[in-house]
């Protein structure tokens, strides 16, 4: 029985389907199944399918969307059903579109895809104001902080976290990575960020090897 | 030549003397601003302020065309969507979508470009440019949102992109309505003296759309617009973000006079794509070069772009606000330097 609801959780992700993803997650919590076992084995292992198919461009964004829509519909379920700390890396991930932008996509992609890999996100949505996003930085003490935008004018916002993080001394220790349509590897440099991220993929895989390191 | 028969001419895929230097994107720049005395958020909302800071594009800077609007959200507010966090550098933002249900799509009705959202605005902007003795040599261009896009605006961008993998239907169903906007607003640019309709899909881009489903939910919507701005003697410019390598195919049959590429593409390897069918438009950075670097950058990579086989020298994407106005000059100044054929 349990292992029919894994492969539900992982055939709900691959279909793009919300509401199989839903009943299958529910099912996890009847049957009071291990819910990091069947997040990882079923929704973690449907969308890093997906991942593979998409960097392959076998799909493109809006199914990729599509299944990441049906993976939070299960994943908000469970949730608050994980004992803390009990995904593989507990590590945590803050995230955020800086002010001035709205637009998240890209953002919502590269969460899912670290939620995915076991890190813990804090999620700062989209057009953060500066000083919001510092003082999350200041009071969460993440691992990494991430941050993108797709509009030119706000990559100056990144500039003025990055300025934040150092006057309230807590550049030390954490890794940078930012993302999006206009900045690039030069700009990462030139604002002191650790990485520039081209896609979710990249991003993930640069976040995983950091780990290794012992970074 | 003058400059409205240097950019026809090089819409036209005909010899012209020297490469013309224009910008189907924004042009809105803080320096502009001051110049002109005439800012953000007002010169939106303005038809007086918006034909002043676009005129200076022109007069200050010397870019060879002068375009209209400087945001992506006057479609978006036809249809009655809320906006608003502009500011003097801002752009303003669409805060609410408004058609989110089927029920919201089938009430929607197409909006009169005369009078719907900030429509009105940009028509009598446009009719004040064309009727100004000193711009009589100046093509006139005019930006519209893409159905692709303008789809995304009005129904929330994740949405609808979502929506093109599980609710295709349902997108099409605000494609059309978008396509029918797009087709009006177009006319009535022209109409009120626009010589050039930039189309801005942005969203329609390679990194959202593959290429079947550009082919099924961009291109078809995009070559009707197209169609009409040609019916009525309008050129017609076609500008999308990203990487568009793939749907290049496509976006040649949409049939527009040119395609304009951000500063990710190779403009040498779209140039080739495009020979004798459209002309190429782009691609200079306006990030990394015209935001951030000195004009001699901005000399060297125009003359890069120049060399690569560009038809058209236009920056790659809307000149950031803070873009200082040395660059700007010194893009068109690179143009009359080594644009000459």
């Amino acid at each position: 029985m349990s292992t029919e609801t894994i492969s539900k959780l992982e055939k709900a992700v691959l279909d793009m389907d919300e509401h199989m993803a839903r009943t299958a997650a529910n099912d996890v919590l009847k049957q009071k199944m291990d819910v990091v076992g069947a997040i990882n084995n079923g929704l973690v292992k449907g969308m890093k399918t997906v991942a593979q198919k998409y960097e392959k461009e076998e799909i493109y964004l809006p199914q990729v969307l599509a299944s990441a829509n049906a993976f939070y519909a299960a994943f908000d379920i469970l949730r608050p059903h994980m004992l803390a700390g009990a995904t593989s890396s507990g590590k945590k991930v803050a995230i955020c579109v800086v002010e001035g932008d709205i637009h998240d996509i890209g953002k919502n992609l590269v969460k899912t895809m670290i939620e995915a890999n076991g890190y813990t996100v804090i999620d700062k949505g989209r057009d953060c104001p500066v000083e919001d996003f510092v003082q999350t930085i200041v009071d969460e003490g993440p691992h990494f902080v991430a941050m993108s935008t797709l509009m030119t004018p706000t990559m100056k916002s990144m500039r003025r976290v990055m300025e934040g993080m150092k006057e309230e001394g807590v550049r030390d220790g954490k890794k940078v990575i930012i993302g999006g349509g206009p900045v690039d590897a030069e700009f990462a440099s030139e604002i002191g960020a650790d990485f520039y991220g081209d896609d979710e993929n990249e991003g993930v895989k640069w976040l995983k090897e950091q780990d290794k390191r012992g970074g | 030549m003058n400059e409205k028969d240097r950019l026809f001419g090089a819409l036209d895929l005909e010899m012209v003397d020297r490469l013309p230097c224009v910008s189907p994107l924004q042009t809105g720049t803080l320096d502009l601003m001051k110049a002109s005395d005439a800012y953000w958020p007002q010169a939106n909302n303005d038809p007086k302020l918006m034909a002043k800071l676009a005129k200076a594009a022109h007069t200050i800077a010397g870019i060879e065309s002068v375009r209209v609007p400087f945001d992506v959200s006057v479609d978006a507010t036809a249809f009655g969507a809320l906006t608003g966090k502009d500011n003097i550098e801002r752009q303003p933002a669409i805060l609410k979508a408004p058609i989110t249900t089927p029920e919201l799509l089938e009430s929607a009705s197409i909006p009169d470009p005369q009078t719907a959202g900030r429509a009105p605005v940009v028509l009598e902007a446009i009719r004040q440019l064309a009727k100004d003795p000193e711009l009589k040599e100046t093509p006139l261009i005019c930006a519209i949102v893409g159905p692709f896009m303008l789809a995304g605006q009005l129904r929330g961008s994740q949405e609808a992109i979502m929506d093109v993998a599980m609710k295709p239907a349902f997108v099409k169903g605000i494609l059309e309505k978008a396509t029918q906007w797009s087709i009006l607003f177009s006319k009535a640019a022209l109409e009120a003296g626009a010589d050039v309709i930039a189309i801005i899909d942005a969203t329609s881009s390679g990194d959202v759309l593959g290429p079947p489903q550009y082919a099924e939910f961009a291109m078809p919507y995009q070559k009707r617009v197209v169609d009409a701005i040609c019916r009525e003697d309008g050129y017609s410019i076609l500008h999308i973000c990203g990487k568009t390598t793939k749907n290049m195919p496509f976006m040649i049959q949409t049939g527009a006079n040119g395609i304009s590429v951000d500063q990710q593409m190779d403009i040498g390897w779209v140039k080739q794509q495009l020979k004798g069918k459209v002309a190429c438009v782009g691609n200079v950075s306006p990030t990394s070069t015209l935001m951030y670097k000195k004009p001699a950058d901005v000399e060297a990579e125009t003359k890069r772009v120049i060399e690569a086989g560009t038809d058209i020298v236009a920056p790659g994407c809307g000149f950031a606000s803070e873009t200082p106005l040395a660059n700007m000059k010194a893009m068109v100044e690179a143009t009359h330097k080594y644009g000459v054929r």
